[in-house]
């Protein structure tokens, strides 16, 4: 990314001495090279071209025939238009007195007729070929959602973060009842089998405006309406972490609605499963205990729950396993201690417009804050 | 031919009038064109400003609060009504927020927000009432100023409200503050929503008229013994008779005791309803501090024991 960047710092100047043109190219092709370093976070991916799941590759199989068809179209087009440009006109040229050519070139006539006619055909035969495609891909793709025994996870898209709940699993990942129902924030852990593939089911629907689910590795964005739940169905076929973001602007931190899912195999899965469905642990020292204290007699108590303890509200993410997330603030920021302090001191720095109010604690009830949220693994 | 040139003729003869007439209309009315674009400039002035950071209130931290707990000031048993720590009048009566807040249309929507994230419809039902009294008519059991109101959410009143103290930021308790006074139309009109987020049978905000409050005699139920009111609040609320005397024949002092019946009876009721409602009202919650609804639950339940026995 740095290195990316360096050669457009003598800008500027340059631009002054009017050798502008030669390094706007160059800046535009940093800049290009500069896009894919942005995906490179937490060793993942976010791209519709790096597809990890059938849902994915049926997508970009699309993409890329519907690509190469338009690439050999433009081809086409340019040669003929340059064809044209080039062509000189056959027979003899006009000169004063001459008469007028009245009567077209009869042969003439016939092979435009047939060049024209076999055009419209060709384009005719393309489109309804890249319709036939298109079809066939949204059939695949719906394949998906008869498989049996899926995992289904409810998520809701809030101003601006993702809820998600795992409501439904095989019943080799535990007893199907609901205290073994789990809720995280803006991350999303689906097991990756060879053997049994697994399919997700995820429930979508909205808390407040239209948001949009994307996570391009996995499948194309599905647009979430308040009041009208929708279903999206993928399997990962490698492990991997994949981005994801909302699709669809949503106000004005819709930049910063991010989510990741983490594709692993399905015994760290299990793992993650087990270790979610515990709930918070007590507080293992004084620190810790004061750090409680502070969390139940401040402002987080009124809009955050962690399981096991009096804290129930359902406005902001659960943090029950805050401390095994990999990010904060939906995508914002990472989750280490320092920038979950000063998430929680001052939220409107990091996000500005997020829901999270500035929190004045006083620096030793701040710390055993911190202390105690970094408890809850 | 003739008539094509008399048609090219009359269009140069409207463009060149338009080409003079235009500068010379434009130069005779200068200043009402100057009037016109200033007036649609100072349009833009109108634009409200969302502040996304609030400066910390003063004594937030200050040593200065009472506390009752070694953490923060604040009642550790949730539920029970605080009235033990005055919150300075003065101070409240000052605050910029209290004013600034039924002007902006960002902050009653955020007020509105908190209200149901808070629950605070749980009892007071979206402001028409259940278990707590209504929010959107013009009875005040404890006053109906921003500062009366803060009061009553911070340090919680008799009978149920809960002291949030501590729990909710200031800036947001005023939020809030603005928001429920909307509910009767002590906000600015053209701040205040033009539709509730669910359904409702009273018209929105932005076209509920202004009500003027009709003050109440006492609190219906006097302070246990022991709790320490704010004496100038106590003051307020017994000066306020005399601005409206013998307008409303329960406001004499005999009948404070029947008063309490009465609303105790309208409680229980009240209770009852809201008690079969519960259920389907838990389901659509998005906050519930758990102990604060219990309490409510409890004391309502107490209610209808003792007017059913």
């Amino acid at each position: 990314m740095i290195s990316a960047v360096k050669p457009i710092r003598p800008l500027p100047s340059a631009v002054g001495r009017g050798m502008g043109a030669a390094y706007r190219i160059l800046l535009a092709a940093a800049l290009l090279l500069a896009i894919p370093g942005c995906a490179r976070e937490l060793n993942s991916t976010e791209s519709a071209l790096d597809p990890a799941g059938p849902q994915g590759q049926h997508i970009t199989s699309l993409w890329w025939l519907f690509f190469w068809i338009c690439v050999v179209v433009y081809v086409l087009v340019i040669v003929m238009l340059c064809g044209a440009f080039l062509h000189k006109r056959k027979g003899q040229a006009m000169t004063p007195g001459s008469d007028p050519i009245t009567k077209p070139d009869e042969e003439h006539e016939q092979r435009m007729w047939r060049v024209v006619f076999g055009a419209i055909v060709v384009t005719v035969i393309t489109l309804f070929f890249l319709l036939f495609s298109d079809f066939a891909t949204g059939r695949a793709i719906h394949g998906l959602s008869q498989s049996p025994d899926p995992i289904r996870i409810q998520i809701t898209g809030h101003q601006w973060w993702w809820e998600v709940r795992y409501g439904d699993w095989p019943k080799r990942f535990g007893e199907r009842l609901p205290y073994n129902m789990i809720t995280t924030a803006n991350e999303i852990h689906i097991p990756v089998d060879s053997s049994h593939p697994i399919a997700v089911d995820l429930q979508l629907e909205s808390h407040d405006v239209i948001h949009s689910f994307w996570v391009p590795s996995l499948h194309g964005k599905r647009d979430i309406v308040p009041g009208h739940p929708t279903d999206l169905w993928i399997r990962a076929d490698r492990p991997g972490t994949y981005w994801g973001e909302c699709g669809e602007y949503c106000g004005y931190q819709h930049a910063q609605m991010r989510l990741v899912v983490v594709a692993e195999p399905v015994e760290q899965f299990q793992a993650w499963l087990t270790a979610q469905r515990q709930t918070a642990p007590d507080p293992s020292n004084k620190i810790q205990e004061r750090g409680q204290t502070v969390f139940m007699h401040s402002a987080c108590v009124m809009c955050h729950a962690i399981g096991g303890t009096e804290a129930r509200a359902l406005v902001g993410p659960d943090l029950t396993h805050v401390a095994s997330r990999k990010l904060l603030a939906a995508g914002a920021v990472p989750n280490a201690p320092g920038h979950l302090a000063g998430w929680i001191v001052d939220p409107q720095r990091i996000k500005p417009g997020a829901r999270m109010p500035q929190n004045n604690l006083n620096p030793l009830d701040l710390r055993a804050l911190l202390e105690y949220l970094e408890t809850l693994k | 031919m003739q008539t094509a040139n008399r048609r090219c003729a009359a269009t140069l003869k409207v463009t060149n009038a338009l080409c003079v007439v235009t500068p010379m209309l434009i130069e005779r009315h200068i200043f009402s064109c100057l009037i016109m674009l200033s007036c649609m400039t100072a349009m833009s002035c109108k634009r409200e400003e969302r502040k996304f950071r609030v400066p910390p209130p003063a004594d937030e931290l200050s040593e200065n609060l009472p506390a009752n707990n070694r953490v923060r000031p604040g009642p550790l048993t949730s539920g029970t009504p605080s009235t033990s720590q005055p919150v300075s009048l003065e101070r409240l009566t000052h605050e910029p927020f209290a004013y600034q807040f039924p002007q902006n249309a960002q902050s009653l929507s955020d007020g509105q927000f908190l209200f149901e994230s808070f629950n605070c419809s749980g009892c007071h039902a979206h402001g028409g009432g259940g278990m707590a009294p209504p929010l959107m008519d013009r009875k005040w059991l404890y006053g109906s100023n921003p500062d009366q109101v803060y009061t009553t959410i911070i340090e919680g009143r008799p009978n149920g409200m809960p002291s949030y103290r501590g729990r909710i930021p200031d800036f947001q308790v005023w939020e809030l503050v603005a928001y429920v006074r909307s509910l009767s139309g002590q906000a600015n009109r053209s701040a205040a929503s033009g539709r509730e987020d669910h359904m409702a049978t009273e018209p929105p905000p932005n076209s509920i008229p202004k009500q003027s409050p009709v003050p109440q005699t006492e609190p219906a139920t006097k302070p246990a013994k022991g709790e320490v009111v704010n004496p100038s609040l106590r003051n307020e609320s017994r000066t306020q008779p005399a601005s409206a005397p013998a307008t409303q024949p329960t406001s004499s002092a005999e009948d404070v005791p029947g008063i309490g019946r009465a609303l105790a009876a309208d409680c229980a009721e009240d209770a009852l309803g809201a008690g079969r409602a519960l259920p389907a009202d838990c389901a659509t919650r998005r906050a519930m501090p758990a102990l604060h609804e219990i309490s409510s639950v409890a004391l309502a339940m107490q209610r209808c024991e003792k007017v059913h026995s």
